[in-house]
């Protein structure tokens, strides 16, 4: 049995928007508990599972989208699929293969998908323009700026400005700024370096950009608390990291107040609405680093993959009902 | 200028910037003979470099005989600290895009107050393990 592709693709299409949609709805219900159980895990399982939420409604969407397109052409030729096709009725636990071309496709809801992909891809363009332009800037800034330590590991910017950051995403590198260098001492620097270091390692430049650009299907509140908080565990992972470098939490502590006092002193800031919204980062960073780490083990991340992916599973037959109810509701 | 619009710039814009910082205000025609053969570009390329900077407003220029002069109007620990706190702020925006990680990002507005409080946490805290 064959399955035409317009149909198909539109089939698809609608399956993975809504499993992403329910997938973001169920996020935004579940996110404010889980985010006060996840307070008292450590930053590392923090990271892992936040990471997690932010990017799993458009990942498993677009699972559901290419497994939906690719399925039929796989067993397209396969009897108890399509047996399990017709028993429909009494059949929740299938994909429904063939049914999209039974019920054809609507104008209204291609209308519909074209308008929401062009509002992504304008979102999209969005983001990446700025991206493009601070890039251009970031690019100044390293050309500008010349490379020191051991292996030319980090780069030093000649600036009256205090600044110790991460970044690149192919090519990383840690900056840091000729103010910062010459007010701090010998081992609040090395605190500096091991915290940028184990960004680096890490490789959450990358990781996040990522989670940001998929989290975009969610929710405004939930993605930006949820946002918030990732940023706030990777620099926990990072301060623990630079922590178990120099052998004193207090120390790491100690710094990020002195770098804290100096950026106090002289960057004045603009755009005060945008900063409010992550202004106890420090106080609980210092809080984290003050008490003893959490070593319990928990299984909580394998508690919630298990969770999603027996969403996903028993999402697969109201997913198909849902996706018929639209294509057929609306007019063709 | 404000810091909020440091300019994104181009190699080349960087490599003429760099060469007028080095040797002063200077003519295209110096620039090109200077940046030109290690890029094989042309003097209309300098010039239109030039031009760009100008408009950025990181050259000023003044007309000697028929040609202009280029002179830098923000030094290179300038142009370095607005570039600085342009990423800075950048990192400041919750709408960021996670390019960079700052050790203390500029978001974390603690006031003097919430700072002594800290501070004073600290000294709490070293003081319970006898430390200094």
């Amino acid at each position: 049995m064959s399955t035409s592709f317009g149909p198909l693709l539109q089939f698809a299409l609608v399956i993975g928007f809504v499993m992403a949609i329910a997938l973001s709805l169920l996020i935004a219900c579940i996110e404010r508990p889980l985010r006060r159980v996840l307070a008292s895990k450590s930053p590392r399982q923090r990271v892992r599972i936040l990471y997690g939420l932010l990017m799993a409604p458009a990942l498993l969407g677009l699972g559901y989208v290419l497994m939906t397109l690719s399925v039929p052409s796989l067993f397209g030729n396969s009897a108890w699929l399509a047996a399990a096709c017709h028993g429909h009725a009494d059949n929740l636990w299938h994909l429904c293969l063939w049914h999209p071309s039974d019920r054809g496709q609507s104008a209204w809801l291609w209308a519909a998908l074209v308008l929401w992909l062009g509002y992504a891809a304008w979102l999209a363009g969005r983001a990446a323009t700025a991206l493009w332009r601070h890039r251009r800037r970031l690019a100044a800034l390293l050309r500008l700026s010349r490379r020191s330590g051991p292996a030319g590991h980090f780069r030093v910017v000649e600036a009256d400005q205090p600044m110790a950051m991460a970044c690149g995403v192919a090519r990383r590198h840690v900056l840091l700024s000729t103010a910062l260098l010459e007010r701090l001492d010998a081992r609040q620097l090395q605190v500096v370096l091991a915290h940028e270091q184990a960004h680096h390692s890490h490789r959450d430049v990358f990781w996040r950009l990522l989670a940001g650009v998929l989290s975009w299907i969610q929710l405004p509140g939930p993605r930006q608390r949820l946002s918030r908080d990732l940023a706030l565990a990777l620099e926990q992972r990072c301060d623990r990291f630079a922590a178990e470098s120099v052998g004193c939490p207090v120390v790491v502590a100690e710094t990020i107040v002195t770098v804290r006092k100096m950026l106090r002193q002289d960057v004045p800031l603009q755009s005060p609405l945008g900063l409010a919204f992550i202004s106890d980062f420090v106080s609980e960073r210092v809080q984290a680093l003050l008490a003893p780490p959490p070593t319990a083990s928990s299984w909580l991340d394998v508690l919630l993959v298990t969770g999603l992916f027996s969403f996903c599973l028993v999402s697969i037959g109201w997913l198909h009902r849902i996706a018929e109810v639209l294509i057929a509701v609306l007019p063709g | 200028m404000t810091r909020a619009d440091a300019p994104a710039l181009g190699d080349l814009e960087i490599a003429v910037l760099e060469d007028i910082w080095e040797f002063g205000p200077s003519q295209a025609k110096a620039v090109h003979e200077r940046v030109g053969p290690s890029r094989s570009i042309t003097l209309n390329t300098v010039q239109s470099t030039l031009e760009r900077l100008f408009r950025k407003a990181l050259l000023r220029r003044e007309k000697v005989s028929h040609a202009y002069r280029y002179a830098a109007a923000v030094s290179r620990r300038e142009l370095l600290g607005r570039l600085v706190e342009a990423s800075i702020s950048r990192i400041a925006d919750p709408r960021s895009d996670g390019l960079m990680m700052a050790f203390v990002d500029l978001a974390a507005r603690a006031d003097d107050d919430q700072l002594e409080r800290i501070e004073a946490m600290i000294a709490e805290h070293r003081a319970g393990r006898g430390e200094r």
